[in-house]
């Protein structure tokens, strides 16, 4: 062709048009199987939302702020650790969860009687857990709102259990704000009592130091010395003048001025020692003074602080969490969603099935179109017999050509003659007409191939040479009595006695005759090739019907000698693997297979090629859909009324 | 085609379909109790008649010659006769060409072969052929070689209908490069074949392998549908496609000047 990418660009369109189809073709062919299924996981859904034991939330909302402590200024971060309100409020979220508290309002709820005892949960430590399983905290975003959510079977309990958590984590807040209040007044307490320890045991040091260096009191001591001094000077002044304006006075005077003014001197220079001796000490005099002076002024601090805190501790609230919401016992459960459960099985059910279909396909190696016929088997495809209505029984079927001139079936007949005759350069005589397995309609087609080929004007003779179960003779009418293939090929018959007339003049039949314990010996006999010899020059066609080819040897025997061979497959039973082991058989022994007649093909059902058969079923010589939906009517009418007929004989 | 496509088509203004000086119709059923077609000689000139005012010129009678209807030639050649005579009577000025509708089995193909006539009158031996349902593509190739060798021109006759052309449009092209000419039927434009057919004859258009557009009419309707499929075909492929379509190939085949 001159524009081949042109081609292979259509045809790539064609491929995903066809996958496509295939796709479709298979979710409608297994539409029972999907809708069974997802109508089960949906009903197996629904069942279980009823039968599952309802769960109830109860819901309490709770509004924690970041409060303040305003007794003692910059004592909050003793009560508020972490300094952003993000982290603080995630703590307090957190908190809920805690195994302390709800240890504890475990207890509360023993010792409210109404104790919490799941099933299965014995140690406090399996209780804890069970509860934790139920809780559910959610804050509401941009707010200081928190939901406390809590699960039971039972609404009164839901909410019980939802008041009782806040009740206990607001109470466990307060306990632990008040601990610390609590710590705070007994801390004073003590440091006061410390110092005022410290107070005492220094004034003890000071006045041993007192003591021990004779002093009352540092100044007083001092001036008096100092004054002392000036008056024991002045006094010795006095003495000395006495003593140089008196100069008559008496040696003993004299004697006893001197002496007196010695032991001036001596007492004014005790004295100036004494003075020294003070200053001396006079530092660490005053630092003994600061000391305690110090510790003194602490000590009022601490106490003036802690009469602050006795009279102001009363006014302290620490309740930042309130409850805005108390929890009430819930009207409807939260589990099980219905309807959440039931839209989960339908869809589970619904993926679950198309997996299961798709499985199924891809398991499926059966021949179920012409597509397989060349894809699979890749030998010619002659054509397709569609599924007759179920209503029509199998002698109907094998009579459609002589039932039924003029109908689809028979158009399709034809046209497999057309398709024999003309897609093959070999000349077309002698037909064996076989199929891999039992029951795939090869005497069906053999019959309808060789009634097509009479009525075309060919004379034609069909032969049955299926000797096993041989049926021919049943489904057309013969005239005399029953003489057939094993009666010549056993030499107890002559050709004329065996060439039966039918009800069609052009058409001649071999009755397969009496069954032979052993048709492979009798159909090698050299007798057989005579007779198709014979036959040959007498007739247009010779149809050759035999055993399936899986089981026996029959059909190679003759399929060897006969110009070719027609496959007969069942749509959507015979395997291809099977089939094509089947037909390369024949091929080994020398047959020719002219092609496949795919049977059984369910049009209305069936893969994409068959989807224009379908169409062309339904729009075929132009007459609409209408009337050829009447006419089907009219026909399955007279397909019943020839049943009863048949039925009264 | 989508609803939207319907709607818009709506607001689309049409172009106005003016027949052609010649118009012939390669394909008809429209002799009087032959076939399937027009059973009284009264309906086939109520056909005529409406087909003459539609601006049809000339008529190719191409009675069935298949299983289900096996016309005797010499039945077709008193209906033809019969019917050139009343149609004369009336006065209606168009002209009626005798030919057949081959029904492509082995039986029809070998009368062909032993020198019976199925060809269009006045045509160089050219034969309208349909495709039986089943046919597989290598009998057809096969069978139409045999045809063309022994000097018989086919048209194939509505393919778009046909259950091996509707999964291998392709195939088209291939019988065209054999000088198959092929014939697409009004009734499958407008839809009376259904979906498929639709899609196939458009595709058909769109890729300009469609030598003739005939009624394949077996009653009035048939007539009235291929006046609506001419305007269809007008409106979406122009004015050169509908020519080229009803009047300059089928003229040329049929023989006529």
């Amino acid at each position: 062709m001159e524009n081949n990418s042109g081609i292979l660009e259509n045809n790539q369109k064609d491929v995903k048009e066809r996958d496509f189809r295939m796709y479709a073709r298979i979710l409608l062919k297994y539409a029972p199987l999907i809708i069974g299924i997802t109508i089960t996981t949906t009903a197996i859904a629904f069942i279980y939302s009823v039968m599952a034991t309802e769960v109830y939330e109860a819901k309490t909302m709770l509004r924690i702020e970041r409060g303040s402590m305003k007794v003692l200024p910059g004592l909050d971060n003793a009560f508020y650790s972490g300094g952003r309100d993000y982290d603080f409020f995630q703590t307090q979220i957190k908190l809920f969860r805690s195994r302390s508290l709800i240890r504890a309002m475990l207890n509360e709820l023993t010792s409210m009687k109404t104790p919490f005892s799941p099933e299965g949960a014995t140690t406090e430590e399996q209780k804890i857990n069970a509860f934790l399983g139920k809780v559910r905290v959610k804050p509401v975003p941009r707010s200081q709102l928190v939901h406390l959510c809590v699960e039971d079977g039972s609404p009164e309990k839901a909410a019980l259990y939802a008041n009782t958590l806040a009740k206990m984590y607001i109470q466990q807040s307060v306990d632990g704000k008040m601990s610390i209040v609590k710590h705070y007044g007994e801390w004073f307490d003590s440091q006061a009592t410390a110092h005022e320890r410290v107070i005492r045991e220094r004034e003890e040091d000071f006045k041993k130091f007192r003591q021990d260096n004779n002093i009352v009191e540092l100044n007083i001591d001092l001036t008096a010395s100092k004054d002392t001094l000036k008056r024991l000077q002045s006094q010795l002044n006095d003495l000395e003048k006495k003593i140089a304006g008196n100069d008559n006075l008496g040696d003993i005077k004299k004697f006893e001025l001197e002496q007196a003014k010695a032991e001036m001197q001596e007492e004014i220079k005790r004295k100036k020692d004494r003075i020294i001796e003070l200053d001396n000490l006079s530092a660490q005099y005053n630092s003994f003074k600061k000391k305690i002076l110090a510790a003194q002024n602490y000590y009022t601090i601490l106490l003036s602080r802690a009469e602050e805190w006795t009279s102001t501790k009363d006014e302290f609230d620490p309740r930042n969490i309130n409850v805005i919401d108390k929890a009430k016992p819930p009207t409807r459960p939260i589990k099980p969603r219905k309807t959440v459960n039931v839209l989960f099985g339908m869809i589970f059910g619904m993926i679950l099935g198309v997996g299961i279909a798709f499985f199924i396909e891809y398991l499926d190696d059966t021949i179920k179109s012409p597509t397989d016929v060349e894809n699979f088997l890749k030998v010619p495809f002659l054509g397709l017999i569609p599924t007759v209505s179920s209503t029509q029984d199998l002698a109907a079927i094998e009579g459609i050509v002589e039932n039924q001139p003029k109908g689809t079936i028979a158009e399709n007949y034809r046209a497999i003659r057309t398709n024999i005759l003309f897609s093959s350069d070999r000349p077309v005589r002698q037909l064996v007409v076989t199929s891999t397995g039992p029951s795939e309609g090869k005497t069906t087609t053999a019959i309808n191939i060789a009634e097509v080929m009479a009525r075309a004007g060919d004379k034609t003779l069909i032969i049955d040479a299926d000797m096993r179960r041989p049926r021919i003779h049943k489904v057309i009418t013969l005239e005399g009595d029953e003489k057939g293939l094993s009666n010549y090929l056993t030499g107890n018959a002559t050709l004329d006695e065996i060439i039966h007339k039918s009800p069609i003049e052009t058409l001649f039949v071999i009755p397969a005759g009496p069954i032979p314990p052993n048709p492979v010996e009798i159909l090698n006999s050299p007798r057989l090739k005579i007779l198709l010899d014979k036959m040959s020059e007498r007739y247009d066609r010779i149809i050759i019907d035999t055993p399936p080819v899986i089981a026996v040897t029959d059909a190679a025997i003759l399929a060897r000698m006969a110009d070719g061979v027609i496959f007969t497959v069942c749509g959507g039973r015979a395997h291809r693997d099977i089939v094509k082991r089947g037909i390369n058989g024949l091929m080994k022994v020398g047959g020719h297979v002219f092609g496949v007649i795919l049977n059984n093909v369910n049009i209305y059902r069936a893969s994409y090629y068959d989807y224009y058969y379908y169409n062309y079923y339904r729009y075929a010589y132009g007459y609409g859909y209408r009337e050829k939906k009447v006419d089907k009517k009219k026909r399955k009418k007279d397909s019943n009324k020839k049943n009863k007929d048949t039925s009264q004989l | 085609m989508t609803l939207w496509a319907k709607l818009f088509k709506i607001n689309k203004k049409s172009i106005d379909f003016i027949p052609p000086g010649r118009w012939v119709d390669l394909h008809s059923h429209i002799l009087p109790g032959v076939d399937d077609g027009a059973q009284t000689l009264e309906k086939s000139l109520e056909m005529i008649r409406y087909a003459s005012e539609t601006g049809i010129t000339h008529i190719v009678a191409t009675p069935h010659y298949s299983d289900l209807f096996p016309t005797p030639p010499k039945k077709r050649e008193a209906a033809l006769k019969l019917l050139k005579e009343a149609v004369c009577d009336a006065g209606i000025s168009i002209k009626i060409i005798g030919g057949w509708e081959i029904s492509f089995t082995d039986v029809h193909i070998k009368r062909i072969l032993n020198g019976e006539d199925f060809g269009i009158s006045g045509s160089r031996n050219y034969t309208l052929v349909e495709l039986p349902n089943g046919i597989n593509k290598a009998s057809v190739i096969e069978g139409f070689f045999s045809l063309m060798i022994e000097g018989t021109k086919i048209i194939l006759a509505h393919p778009e209908r046909n259950s091996l052309i509707q999964q291998d449009i392709d195939l088209i092209k291939e019988l065209r490069f054999r000088e198959v000419k092929i014939q697409v039927d009004a009734e499958s434009i407008v839809g009376v074949h259904g979906p498929t057919a639709k899609k196939i004859a458009f595709e058909l258009l769109k890729r300009d392998e469609v030598d003739s557009l005939s009624s394949d009419a077996h009653s009035l309707s048939g007539y009235k549908n291929y006046k609506k499929a001419c305007e269809i075909v007008n409106n979406n492929f122009g004015k050169e496609i509908i020519n080229k379509i009803i009047n300059d190939v089928p003229s040329s085949i049929a023989g006529i000047k």
